[in-house]
């Protein structure tokens, strides 16, 4: 709002005349509403930059030259006025509150506040509140569900998991996908890092635990806004960063308060975490194999044995594995006790407690403010052991050291971390080993805190007690989850310090000069440990790794503000911008624990070390021009010029404009005032964005070796004492160019009944060409990738939304807002050949980018099928004169289909406020059709024989498909070489352990039977708050008690038959879709309490 | 006016400087890649090459073809599935894309063309014999693949060669390298950087021969004179145990032998002993070293043989084949016998008696144990092709060798399981092509996109 204010006070810059004779102006600002002093309210002579603050009484005194009419009044929340002076030396002015809707000021690209009804794109913007009110550890998952065109994925419920953003899909193939994070005007980094061997690549991401993205440092309490720039003419001028959008996030800054000292803010708040939603699991079937029992001593993995209610103990003392004796079925004459079924999942999981304590203090006066925040989140995970803790301690001021220059400056340091969660496909994943557990054998061997007790996961000698018992060495092989919490930690601990200082001087009337330099550098150490004996390493590791990025962002901004005519406004900026990131890995491992449980890099006989190092700069030089005729017709053109060192010289700079424009019709003369028709605004803007390459893209080069082979870790050098180096898999290339993107939009935006029913549209398009990414290509060609500008994209899609003050009184307030979102991805072209780009996951079930299907579509393995794709059924009752046992089953394909695209086809948002009073009622329901997920955690578990659907093992079935048509007993094919068949299938057979373990499983059959359309409609927030009225503080040092109950999931309705399927395995990364043994995710009731003082 | 002028002067300077400090940020020498060198040396080079080889030849190369051959059974996991011959493009990726062709293979091409150029011979025989060894590797599994056209800077499409150029191809490099193996000098020469024969480039000379009579002997049902190349070529090939061509593994874990990873590690129990080959080898000295029974209950048959889902016992390799530092064999001294046996065979029986009878010691010999007599008492009369191949299967256990045998000689006599998926229902053949080919070298793939496991290769006539 100040920032509007001096800007509308540079507007009359050139009808400014000599001081002839001054006069003095002083008065009283308050507040319309109850009459209230208002304390740091702007008063701006019109067309000067004569201004000054009103101080804690409200009190302002001003020097009006000669020849002003207008005094410009301003203040946070309230609604800007302007007052003539007409000869009075004292004018009083009363403060209305702001019209919410499009009176308000939004901070766009570079900081620029813009009054929001003159943008020419659309912006969304998020408040303080409602990133507080249902506090997330991650700020990002508060975007959830609020703002158009915008999709957050939680990877998991685990405390401290990641969560991935996009903003109208995803425009790189391979590259990244977020958007840029700014805060403050500081790009601030939102990577996720692995951990793990990085010979591994994106393996990592499938096993290990659950990493943060870096935007879980941020704290929501010091947040005041957070505005999404969606399209290329929003975030045009942030460069080549800003390719996916960009997230901006205004810190709150200090205020100057009544009394003149200031405001403290204490917040509270506990929530508690529960699972939402797991799979469902038979009960009915003991471990083992064909019926028969095979018990832990035998190391089978099945839970293909006798039905339980056969089963029993009989009694005696000496089966390590279980207290009550050895399982033995009912003829058998030492059953004694009656075997009943053990719950191995609904008894591991807790309930998570986060404590969540913020102060915070923000004063000021007319030079200077200045505002501090001390937070401390501290969570216990749902599973057992694991924890995250953050610690932010912010402080940021301003002050004027002169009439012309202001300095300013903020400081935020973060440590957060804690102890993660072995997870996925990883033998010693807690979920893999859970679920795979059979009824028979019980995790917590009896006791009533075995996360806590040795003995429930250890035997005396130290070796773990799980259910496919123990290799001869004594490890496991799956790790009882129990153990895994215990004997195999991470943790990660990250220091972080996010800063700026600036100054702006105000060089001559209408022409500013700013400058910011700041930096983000996280240190993020991590140390973790498989114990000896544990499943995923028997012999035991110990992991050190390292991570620490560093950014430096310069930017220097002229700016000068003036007018053509009366009615013709511009204003123009002109900056310089210098950025770079530093990024440094250190990674070591050593292995062979040789002193049990003792953790400590000297304690290994052998090591792994690796290094990794990224650096690049870019410049820029960027302009902006708005320009206004009388409010009505608003035009910015922009323009960035950068250089980038990731791109071959020659290639490495590159130009891209925008243009944005706007129509605000209520301006026009004879629509002002209108009292059905509010405000309406035709928008549209056209732009160019591009982006460079990633670092190292332009050269081939030898690579430190190793060699895997899909199964196993494999080898690594230094190797038997030598070193060892290999020819890059992946081919540089020295003929790179940028890439761009070609984006257009356009919308219109409506209120309606005095700014009471609003409406918004916008249709976009983005088209990428040139996308940088590595190509696969035949190896034959001694290289498995090969960098190139290869790809085009394309991006379309609507954005609507809406909003209703259904009762607006003064005491009762009820509003309703809805936003929808419908984006379709087409990847236009791969490099030539090239039908498709791996992005992630495993074997039989990959999401890809492939040519004419949406990016991130899911791929993977089928039954054979017939011309018109019904599933064929094998009618060959012998083959080779041998009965034949496929015979009324289907067949699996050597071929690979395409389920779908892992991305909606659409979300919805719907929110509702109700309040009166003090009270508060907030709800979010969240909608998302369509998009697949692979469920290879249901595909493994029917394998297993531990699905619930496999209770119907041994029953007879036909199975639905279509008959092989025979012709001397052999298939007949088409001319496409598709089997043709005649007639529904009819042959019955038996549904049992060989078709569950064979082609109906996840191992051996195709991945099709396990892909799942993703649908929900889940209640994302609710809560109640109430705040004491002030009458009953009055008097008191109190200013202010809020009181607040909420929740988070507390109803999810979705067709899908896992865990909750907001989920991914491989947490903020582009290949989204994959669910194999993932963590749950959470549902929490948070109750929290806050005082002003 | 004088306001704009001072305005106009201000910006014009403000972006001279802008501009100035942008180019001096820029340095383009920051996209050298600080993490990896852009040139190494031969002895830098050699190691990962002998090493991945060795990694492959024993792991991927290696597994589901004993699974075939019925030396091992898959009982859980992707496996159960290699056990009836569900083997798809995808199974295959791993080993032709990582292991080989981008792998060993493309660093093999690079030292090969760079050694010509700088007369570093001794490195130029070893490269071309490990190359021979890889391609012959490959194209016994795979049949035609690229390899005149493969491994060329911005070729990113290499053309298919038949599998009979590639013979004819393969035969002359082993020829030229051993020429190069002899020659006096040599720029650079290996040394300790050799995992497999330290520098000794007279064993590398003999390796050689032995893999040229290998080779040979592959294309007996399709080259008249293969038996006589063979039988010329194995009189200098190896002459005893200790010149086996085999690739060292270390008890550091990034240097454990790739079974014992897979076995003991990564993916225990998801393959055990197959029922066949425990069945052969159940009355054979040799068992407790083939075969270990721990876990494995007495009263039920060891291994599970190619039918999933029964629950019986299990018996595992033994420990000299799955230990952390247990060396992978490429080729051995007891297969050179066993060549020789096949080869003479039909022109000397008395020849190949011998040969069998000192294949038979040698692969004995290898554990540190004496032949039973019974075993070594062949004669002219009494030799069998039958008999050689029994016993090449048992002394090249895990080597897909023994696949290539098979197919040659219908030997061993395997019974498929009765729930096979092959089209046929036979044994496979050969290996499906990966899936990288398919998607990413579709036209010159054309021709082979119709293959199956069930078709043969050119070799491999009925």
């Amino acid at each position: 709002m100040k920032k509007l204010t001096l800007l509308m006070a540079f507007l009359h810059a050139f009808a400014f005349t000599m001081l002839s004779q001054e006069v003095q102006v002083k008065g009283r600002v308050t507040s319309a509403e109850d009459g209230s002093a208002l304390p740091g309210a702007s008063v701006v002579v019109k067309g000067t930059n004569t201004a000054t603050v009103t101080d804690p009484e409200g009190n302002y005194s001003i020097r009006v030259p000669a020849g002003a009419t207008t005094l410009v009044v301003s203040f946070i929340g309230m609604k800007t006025q302007e007052v003539e002076i007409a000869g009075q030396t004292t004018i009083n002015i009363a403060m209305q509150p702001e019209v919410i809707g499009m009176e308000e000021v939004v901070v766009t690209a570079l900081g620029i506040s813009k009054e929001r009804k003159t943008i020419g794109y659309a912006v969304q913007d998020v408040k303080s509140e409602d990133l507080t009110r249902v506090p997330n550890l991650n700020m990002i998952n508060s975007l959830n569900g609020r703002v158009a065109g915008l999709q957050v994925t939680s990877a998991s419920g685990v405390a401290g998991s990641s969560s991935y953003i996009t903003i109208r899909g995803a425009n790189s193939i391979t590259g990244n996908n977020q958007p840029l994070f700014v805060v403050d005007g500081i790009p601030i980094d939102n990577s996720m890092n692995a951990s793990g061997n990085p010979d591994n690549g994106s393996n990592n991401l499938l096993e290990g635990v659950a990493y943060s993205n870096r935007a879980i440092d941020l704290n929501p309490e010091d947040i005041e806004s957070v505005t999404v720039l969606k399209g290329g003419a929003a975030s045009a001028l942030y460069g080549i960063r800003a390719a996916n959008g960009v997230i901006i996030i205004t810190t709150k800054k200090g205020k100057a308060s009544k009394e003149g000292f200031g405001t403290i803010d204490v917040s509270s708040s506990v929530a508690f975490d529960q699972v939402n939603k797991l799979p469902e699991l038979q009960n009915k079937f003991v471990q083992g194999q064909g019926g028969k029992y095979l018990g832990p001593e035998t190391r089978n993995r099945y839970s293909w044995g006798p039905k339980a209610d056969t089963m029993y103990w009989d009694g005696s003392t000496n089966n390590k594995y279980d207290k009550h004796g050895f399982l033995v079925g009912a003829s058998d004459p030492n059953a004694k006790i009656k075997f009943t079924p053990y719950d191995n999942l609904n008894n591991f999981f807790q309930t998570g407690i986060t404590y969540n304590n913020s102060v915070s203090f923000s004063g000021g006066n007319e030079n200077s403010s200045f505002y501090a925040n001390l937070t401390n989140l501290s969570t216990t995970g749902i599973v057992p052991k694991n924890t995250f803790d953050k610690t932010s301690i912010k402080i940021s001021g301003e002050t004027k050291v002169s009439q012309k220059i202001t300095i300013e400056g903020s400081a935020n340091y973060i440590k957060s971390g804690g102890n993660r969660i072995q997870q996925g496909s990883n033998l010693s994943g807690v979920m893999l080993g859970l679920l795979r557990t059979p009824i028979s054998f019980d995790n917590s061997n009896g006791y009533s805190d075995p996360a806590n007790t040795p003995e429930a996961y250890m035997f005396p000698d130290g070796t773990p007690r799980s259910y496919r018992g123990q290799l001869p060495d004594g490890s496991a092989i799956y790790d009882n989850p129990y153990w895994t919490v215990n004997k195999n930690k991470f943790k990660d601990d990250v220091d972080r310090l996010i800063g700026y200082v600036g100054f702006k001087y105000n060089i001559v009337q209408g022409v500013n000069i700013s400058y910011k330099l700041g930096t983000d550098y996280t240190s993020d150490k991590r140390f973790g440990y498989f114990a000896k004996y544990s499943g995923a390493n028997g012999a035991g590791q110990i992991q050190k790794d390292n991570h620490n990025t560093h950014i430096i962002n310069s930017d220097l901004i002229l700016t000068i503000t003036s007018k053509i005519s009366d009615d013709i406004n511009y204003n123009l900026l002109v900056g310089n911008n210098l950025y770079q990131e530093k990024y440094e890995q250190s990674y070591i491992e050593g292995n062979g624990i040789a002193q049990v449980d003792f953790y400590h890099l000297s304690n290994v006989s052998s090591y792994v070390i690796r290094q990794n190092i990224q650096k690049f700069r870019t410049a820029a030089l960027y302009a902006n021009a708005d320009f206004s005729y009388k409010s009505f017709l608003n035009l910015t053109l922009t323009g960035r010029e950068e250089w980038s060192t990731t791109l071959p010289k020659g290639n490495n700079a590159f130009f891209f404009p925008s243009a944005s424009m706007s129509i605000v019709f209520t301006e026009l003369e004879g629509l002002k005032n209108n009292p059905t028709l509010s405000f309406a605004k035709l928008r549209a803007s056209i732009a160019k964005t591009a982006n460079d390459a990633p670092v190292y893209y332009t050269s081939s080069t030898y690579a430190q070796a190793n060699y895997g082979d899909g199964w196993t870790a494999g080898i690594s050098f230094p190797y038997l004492g030598l070193t060892g180096y290999s020819w890059g898999n992946t081919a540089g290339n020295p003929n790179l160019k940028p890439e761009f993107t070609q984006s257009i939009e356009g919308g219109i935006d409506v209120r309606l009944i005095k700014n009471r029913v609003g409406f918004s549209f916008t249709y976009f398009r983005n088209k990428s060409t040139d996308l940088i990414l590595t190509v696969p290509v035949a190896a034959s060609s001694g290289y498995v990738e090969v960098a190139m500008n290869a790809a085009s994209m394309e991006n379309k899609g609507v954005e609507i939304t809406a909003d209703v003050d259904i009762i607006k009184s003064q005491d009762l307030r009820w509003n309703l807002g809805v936003n929808y979102s419908k984006i379709n991805n087409k990847v236009l072209s791969l490099a030539e050949g090239v039908e498709n780009v791996f992005l992630g996951g495993f074997e039989g079930a990959q999401v890809r980018a492939v040519k004419g299907y949406s990016y991130g579509s899911l791929f993977g393995t089928v039954f054979v099928k017939d011309a018109k794709g019904n599933i064929v059924i094998d009618s060959r009752p012998t083959v080779n004169g041998e009965p034949n046992e496929n015979y009324g089953y289907p067949m699996m394909s050597d071929k690979e289909e395409a389920f779908g695209s892992t991305l909606p086809d659409w979300t919805a948002g719907i929110n509702t406020t109700l309040s009166f009073r003090g009270f508060s009622l907030y709800a979010l329901l969240d909608i998302r059709q369509g998009g697949v997920m692979w469920n290879g955690t249901r595909g493994a578990l029917v394998s297993f024989g531990m699905a619930k659907e496999t209770e119907d093992r041994g029953t007879q079935t036909i199975f639905k498909g279509k008959l092989a048509k025979l012709e001397g007993g052999e298939f007949v094919y088409d001319g496409n070489g598709n089997i043709i068949t005649e007639g529904d299938n009819n042959i019955q057979v038996v549904k049992g352990e060989s078709w569950y373990n064979g082609l109906g499983g996840g191992f051996a059959g195709p991945s099709e039977q396990f892909t799942e359309k993703i649908n929900w409609i889940r209640l994302r927030e609710v809560s109640v708050s109430y705040s004491i009225p002030q009458s009953l503080l009055k008097g008191s040092f109190v200013k202010g008690i809020t009181l607040t109950a909420s929740g988070k999931n507390l109803w999810l309705k979705t067709s899908y038959k896992g865990i909750d399927p907001e989920t991914n395995l491989m947490g903020a990364y582009n290949a989204q879709g994959i669910d194999y043994f993932n963590m749950p995710n959470t549902r929490s009731y948070v109750f929290g309490v806050k005082f002003s003082f | 006016m004088k306001n704009t002028k001072f305005k106009i002067f201000i910006g014009a300077i403000s972006i001279l400087f802008m501009l100035s400090s942008c180019e001096k940020w820029i340095d383009t020498d920051l996209n050298v890649d600080p993490n990896n060198p852009a040139k190494v040396n031969y002895n830098l080079v050699l190691p990962t090459i002998e090493a991945g080889l060795g990694y492959q030849y024993g792991g991927d190369l290696s597994r589901p073809v004993a699974i075939w051959m019925q030396q091992f059974a898959g009982v859980g996991n992707q496996p159960i599935a290699f056990d009836v011959y569900n083997f798809t493009q995808s199974d295959v990726n791993n080993v032709w894309v990582w292991g080989m062709y981008a792998g060993p293979m493309m660093d093999l091409k690079r030292m090969i063309v760079s050694a010509k150029q700088d007369s570093s011979y001794h490195y130029l025989g070893v490269a071309q014999v490990l190359m021979a060894f890889s391609v012959a590797t490959m194209t016994d599994l795979f049949g035609d693949i690229p390899f005149s056209d493969a491994w060329i800077e911005n070729n990113l499409t290499p053309k298919y060669d038949s599998q009979q150029a590639i013979y004819d191809s393969l035969f002359k490099m082993i020829d030229d390298a051993i020429v190069n193996l002899n020659k006096p000098k040599s720029l650079y020469s290996p040394g300790d950087d050799d995992i497999i024969y330290k520098g000794d480039l007279d064993k590398w000379t003999k390796a050689a021969y032995t893999l040229k009579a290998r080779l040979a002997l592959h294309l007996a049902k399709v080259k008249s004179d293969a038996y006589q190349i063979a039988l010329d070529a194995i009189a200098n090939g190896f002459t005893g145990n200790d010149e086996d061509m085999q690739v060292l593994f270390g008890t550091n874990q990034n240097e454990w032998n790739p079974a014992y990873q897979y076995f003991m590690n990564d993916r225990p129990y998801d393959i055990v002993m197959g029922a066949f080959f425990v069945d052969t080898l159940r009355n054979d000295p040799r068992f407790n070293i083939y075969v270990d029974t721990t876990g494995a209950s007495e009263d039920e048959a060891y291994g599970h043989g190619a039918h999933p889902g029964q629950a019986d016992g299990f018996a595992y390799p033994g420990a000299t084949f799955i230990s952390q530092n247990s060396p992978v064999t490429l080729m051995s001294f007891a297969e050179a016998k066993f060549i020789e046996a096949e080869a003479a065979l039909s022109s000397d029986p008395a020849r190949a008696a011998n040969a069998y009878n000192d294949g038979v010691s040698a692969a004995f010999a290898k554990y540190g144990l004496s032949a039973p007599a019974a075993l070594t008492s062949e004669t002219a009369a009494s030799i069998t092709l039958a008999k050689i191949i029994m016993q090449k299967y048992i002394a090249l256990f895990m080597n897909p060798e023994t696949f290539t045998d098979y197919r040659r000689t219908g030997y061993p006599n395997l019974t498929p399981p009765s729930n096979a998926l092959t089209i046929d229902k036979k044994l496979p053949r050969r290996w499906p092509y990966p899936t990288s080919e398919r998607l990413y070298n579709s036209k010159n793939f054309e021709p082979y996109k119709n293959i199956t496991i069930s078709d043969r290769v050119w070799w491999d006539k009925e």
